[in-house]
Formats: structure tokens, C-alpha cells, sequence
């Protein structure tokens, strides 16, 4: 099958479709995980009230000690520890369901659990995903110091207005890089579930040459999420009101009775709330993943010989 | 299948838009009638709203820190308006992919061409693409005029002020222009049954000025009808009025001046006939408007991919753009 940028990006309503109960089991593991995280949250407004009011009162002593501020400092760690869990086990799921689109699209009849496994499959794209925003995060850093050191030479050569300029153009410049190199390497995860091997860096050579369709695939996807987030928030707003996740995000972030009110797991409307946030989630990264795997399927025509057509 | 040479003609396609008017007058209505109820409707819904949120803020002057009821009000207004807007969006698709099915696949003309499936999908994804990219274009004019702004800054008071309309004006107009160089991927969708990204590029591919200077005279037209109606519905109301018809002591019972929505809805309720009646003449040239600035770029499409220059006989779309 020839690769078509717009028949790809429809890819993740196909695999839907497909198996409508893939669907079902990405929305409960995204559940689970909210409403656990729910759970976690409410418990820790107490302890944050107390911490309040702890630093209130030490905001009223004229030097505190340092023993003092070691005491603040310490409470709000340990506070802030008891979510520490979250994010490791984000970053879990998030393979998992990362592996679970590519499985579907790329080994479709291994339908189980709606394609969710936890093995080595998840531990490489992991590591792959893990790798790879290290290199884009640290050719971040690199690009704005380079850019930092244009603009001083810039500034010192032809004033503030050439300094601007090269500024300008260099921001445009690093964003340009960035697209092209988040393209580029954009078939990573297909390539790690279906070769079943730490592919860093083999999406470059995939990617060859195809760069201009897959960014419009990209492109077309995205605005499919963003269509369906628009579309969802009909829901999910009246929702968040009688939750009131709604009120504590309008300005009521202050009040602790408005905060508890919003994680209250005792509360229907929380709980229904998380429940069409867990659906929307699982249904964005089907929409957003599964044309990429489809694009490997089809730029490679199904040769590797672990894909399962 | 258009060729590079293909033209269209700015008269053809404003003619088919209004020749589809004439065809089909009532499809016109219904498709003004499904845009402009649901915003009467939003009013009906929000002026009470508001009505009530000033009210509240009114019997809370003078006092310290915010009310729980007028938060819950203004929680309730803020949500029912977003809903409101993504309702009027969902159904502004509908509309547009409506008129452009009528005057590319005029045999689907059942239920006023009015669908919702595929088609309605790929125009929401293409508008809502054009529209990302037109905020990426603005984002980007921004940063090119603030350096040239920060570059040209030492020249002195009126090169500044000079700069900086040439900049807004020149920002505009190519925002307007490259509107114009996309304007036929959502006919072309409609025509393909595809994403037609690339279609309805080759197709503007030569066309840009023509296209832009085609939605320049459609907007003349546009205000050049809606002068007109405006002036005669003025004439009425003011006739109406003088002749006794309307009810303006309702209004001047309440205090403008403290609550105006709380005003209006008064007026509302108490000349709800002529309201109604203005409503409908609304839907009749709202729906008027959108065939023709749907319509003349659906059929610029239709004449470019090689329709003989009007409305295609043919549901048949044609073959893909190679």
C-alpha cells in the first residue's frame, strides 16, 4: 500500500472502528490512572492546609531561622512526595498506550486487552521516547544559548534593531528545526514496536524524503484532536461545573472548600467527569499516534517481517 | 481535470451563486433560518443571564471580596456561551459544506443538501487547519514587525507612525491574500470526497489575485445588500413606531440605565412580533450572504477542475488531481 498523508491521518478512527473495544480499555487504564491521582490529591489538601497556614505564620516572624525554613521546606517536599508516584507511572502508560495504537495498527489480529501489554515492547518504546526528549530537550538548550550568542554579536555589531532581527529570525529558525527534526524522528515509536529493537535514530532514514507528507499528516491529525476536544467540551464543561472542577479553576484556586469540592470522589459528578476526560484522552492519543504507525506500514509496504498484515 | 492553464470566471461563479439562489430559494432560507435561530435563541438565554449577573453585582456594591452567586453566574453564562459558540461552529459547517454540496453535487439535494457526515468532517478539519495556520501567519507577521519596528525605531516620530500602519496594512492584506490561495481546498474537498490539500492548492496555484479580488467584490455586494436591508427594516421599525405598532413604554418602565439587559429583554418580550418577523427576514439574507461567499469559490472550484465553467450537471466528482 502507497503512502497517502490523508488516508494515514484518518488512521486513528479506522483502528476505532476496528476494534471499538480497544477504545474501552484505553479509557479504563486512562481512568484508573485519573481518578487514582484524584484520590491522591484530595488526600493531600489537609496536609496542604496545615502547610499553609505553617508558612502564614512564619511570614509574620521578622528572621526566621533557617531551621525554620528547612522545617517549611521539608513539609512541602514530603507533601509533594506523596505524588511523586505519578509521574513514573505516567510515563508507564504512556508507553503503554503509545505500543498499544502502534500494536494495533501494525499487528492488528493481537487484539487482547485491546492491544495492552506490559512487556518488553512497552520498556523499549520507554526508553526509545524517554531518549529522544532528552535529545530534543538538550538541542533546545543548545539551540537558545547559540541563539543568546547571535543576538550579543548581533547587539554588539549593528545595535538593538539588528539584534532583533536576528533574534526574530533565529526563534523562527530554531521553531523550523525543531518541526523538522520532531518529524523526522517521528516514526520511532512504530519502528521500536515492530522491529522489536531499540530504534533511536532509523526513523531518519524512513523518513527520507517524505518529510513534506508527513508533516501535512501530522498537521491533518492534530486538527482532528483539536476538533475533538472542541466537540467534547460540550460535554465535559457542564461536567466540570457540577463537579466543580470548573469553579476551581475560575478563580476559586484558594479556597480550600472549593478545592476539596472539586477532588470530592464521593461526588457522582467527579467521577463521571473523569470518566469522559479518561474517554476524550484515550481517543486523542488514538487519533494522534495511529497515523504514524500507519505511515511506517505503509512507506516500508509491510516488509518488515514481524509485522503482522 | 484541471490543467495549468485552466482560468475561472469572477462573473461565472458570483452568477452561480445566484442562479443558485433563484433555483432554490427556500434551501437559502433554511440554511440563514439554522444559523441565525440558535443565535436569537443564545440571546433569549444569555440577556436574562446577564440580566441577572448585574443585578447581583449591583445589590453587592460597596461590599468586599467576590460573591458565590454571582461567580456561579458568571461560571454558568462563560459555559453557556462556549457551548453556544461550538453550536453555531458545528452548524456553520454543516451550512457551508451544504452550499458548496449544492453547487458542486447539485443532485444531492434532498433535505436542503444538508448532511452530516464525511464531507462535514473534512470541512471542520480543513477550516479548522486554515484556521490554525492563519494564527501561525499572524504570529509570525507579529515577530517580523517588531523587528522591523525595534530596526526603525531611531528614525524619529511620523517614520514610526508611517511604519507601523504600513506594517498592519501589509500584515492584512497578506493575511487576506493567502485566505485567498487556500480558498478552494474546502470546495475541493467537497467535490473529491477527499482531503483535497493538494488539489485545491493546484488549483489556487495562478488564481491568487483573482480569488482575492472575487472576495472583494463579493464583500462589496454583501455590504451593498445588507445597506439596503438594514435601511428598509430602519424605515419599518421607525414607521412602526411612529404609527403606534411597537411598545416602547415597557423599555422606559425599566431602568436602562442600571440594568440594560434586564431593559432589553423587556423590549424583546413586548415586540416579540417584529422581533420575529426581522428574524426571518434575517434568515433569508444571512442565508443569501453565505451562498454567496460560499458559492462563488465553490463554483471558482468547480470551473477550475474543468466543469465547463457553471454549476456541474454531474454528481460524478471528478478524477483526482494527479
Amino acid at each position: 500500500m502507497a503512502f497517502s498523508a490523508t488516508d494515514a491521518a484518518f488512521e486513528g478512527f479506522r483502528l476505532v472502528r476496528r476494534n471499538p473495544l480497544a477504545l474501552v480499555a484505553w479509557t479504563l487504564l486512562y481512568a484508573v490512572l485519573t481518578l487514582t491521582a484524584l484520590f491522591s490529591l484530595s488526600n493531600m489538601i489537609g496536609p496542604l492546609e496545615a502547610w499553609s497556614a505553617q508558612a502564614e505564620a512564619l511570614e509574620g516572624v521578622e528572621a526566621p531561622s533557617m531551621d525554620q525554613l528547612m522545617a517549611l521546606a521539608t513539609g512541602f517536599g514530603g507533601i509533594m512526595a506523596q505524588m511523586a508516584w505519578l509521574f513514573p507511572v505516567s510515563l508507564v502508560v504512556g508507553a503503554m498506550l503509545a505500543a498499544a495504537v502502534a500494536r494495533g495498527v501494525l499487528k492488528p489480529s493481537g487484539d487482547k486487552f485491546g492491544y495492552l501489554r506490559l512487556g518488553m515492547d512497552e520498556l523499549r518504546v520507554l526508553v526509545v521516547t524517554f531518549v529522544l526528549s532528552l535529545v530534543m530537550g538538550f538541542g533546545a538548550v543548545l539551540g537558545f544559548v547559540a541563539l543568546g550568542v547571535l543576538i550579543a554579536v548581533a547587539k554588539a555589531g549593528g545595535g538593538g534593531g539588528a539584534a532583533a532581527i536576528v533574534g526574530v529570525l533565529g526563534c523562527l529558525g530554531l521553531i523550523a528545526l525543531f518541526i523538522w527534526l520532531a518529524v523526522r524522528l517521528s516514526l520511532a515509536v512504530p519502528i521500536t514496536v515492530a522491529e522489536k529493537r531499540f530504534a533511536f535514530f532509523d526513523s531518519f532514514g524512513v523518513t527520507k524524503g517524505r518529510f513534506w507528507p508527513l508533516l501535512g499528516m501530522a498537521v491533518i491529525a492534530v486538527v482532528m484532536v483539536l476538533l475533538v476536544e472542541l466537540l467534547s467540551s460540550m460535554v465535559s464543561m457542564p461536567l466540570g461545573i457540577l463537579s466543580g472542577h470548573q469553579g476551581w479553576s475560575m478563580g476559586g484556586g484558594q479556597d480550600p472548600e472549593v478545592v476539596r469540592a472539586a477532588f470530592d470522589l464521593s461526588n457522582p459528578w467527579v467521577i463521571a467527569h473523569a470518566v469522559v476526560e479518561a474517554i476524550v484522552a484515550a481517543l486523542t492519543v488514538g487519533i494522534l499516534y495511529a497515523p504514524f504507525a500507519a505511515a511506517y506500514r505503509d512507506i516500508t509496504g509491510g516488509s518488515s517481517n514481524t509485522i503482522d498484515r | 481535470m484541471g490543467d495549468e492553464m485552466a482560468r475561472f470566471s469572477i462573473g461565472t461563479a458570483i452568477n452561480d451563486a445566484f442562479s443558485l439562489m433563484r433555483r432554490r430559494p427556500l434551501s437559502v432560507f433554511v440554511w440563514g433560518l439554522i444559523m441565525v435561530a440558535p443565535s436569537v435563541a443564545g440571546l433569549g438565554l444569555l440577556w436574562p443571564m446577564m440580566g441577572d449577573m448585574v443585578a447581583a453585582m449591583a445589590m453587592r456594591a460597596g461590599t468586599d471580596g467576590p460573591d458565590p452567586a454571582v461567580m456561579a453566574n458568571m461560571m454558568q453564562f462563560q459555559a453557556a456561551s462556549w457551548l453556544l459558540n461550538i453550536v453555531q461552529l458545528l452548524l456553520m459547517v454543516v451550512i457551508y459544506t451544504a452550499v458548496m454540496r449544492a453547487m458542486l453535487r447539485p443532485r444531492e439535494s434532498s433535505f436542503f443538501s444538508l448532511r452530516l457526515g464525511m464531507d462535514e468532517l473534512r470541512i471542520a478539519v480543513v477550516g479548522l487547519a486554515v484556521i490554525v495556520g492563519m494564527y501561525i501567519a499572524i504570529f509570525v507577521l507579529i515577530l517580523i514587525g517588531m523587528a522591523i519596528g525595534f530596526a526603525t525605531w531611531s528614525a524619529g516620530s511620523p517614520t514610526n507612525w508611517l511604519v507601523i500602519v504600513g506594517l498592519i496594512v501589509t500584515a492584512f492584506v497578506a493575511i487576506c491574500i493567502a485566505l485567498a490561495r487556500v480558498s478552494l481546498i474546502a470546495p475541493a474537498s467537497v467535490l473529491y470526497r477527499t482531503f483535497a490539500f493538494a488539489e485545491g492548492w493546484r488549483f489556487g496555484r495562478g488564481q491568487t489575485g483573482s480569488l482575492f479580488g472575487m472576495g472583494l467584490l463579493v464583500m462589496l455586494i454583501i455590504i451593498l445588500v445588507e445597506g439596503i436591508v438594514f435601511t428598509i427594516g430602519m424605515a419599518i421599525a421607525v414607521a412602526a413606531g411612529m404609527a403606534g405598532g411597537m411598545n416602547w413604554a415597557t423599555p422606559h418602565s425599566h431602568t436602562m440605565d442600571v440594568n440594560p439587559f434586564e431593559g432589553m429583554n423587556a423590549v424583546l418580550a413586548a415586540n416579540w412580533p417584529w422581533f420575529a418577523a426581522g428574524a426571518l427576514v434575517l434568515s433569508m439574507v444571512y442565508g443569501a450572504v453565505m451562498t454567496l461567499s460560499v458559492g462563488s469559490y465553490a463554483s471558482a472550484c468547480g470551473q477550475l477542475a474543468g466543469n465547463g465553467g457553471s454549476i456541474p450537471a454531474d454528481e460524478q466528482s471528478p478524477a483526482t488531481v494527479a
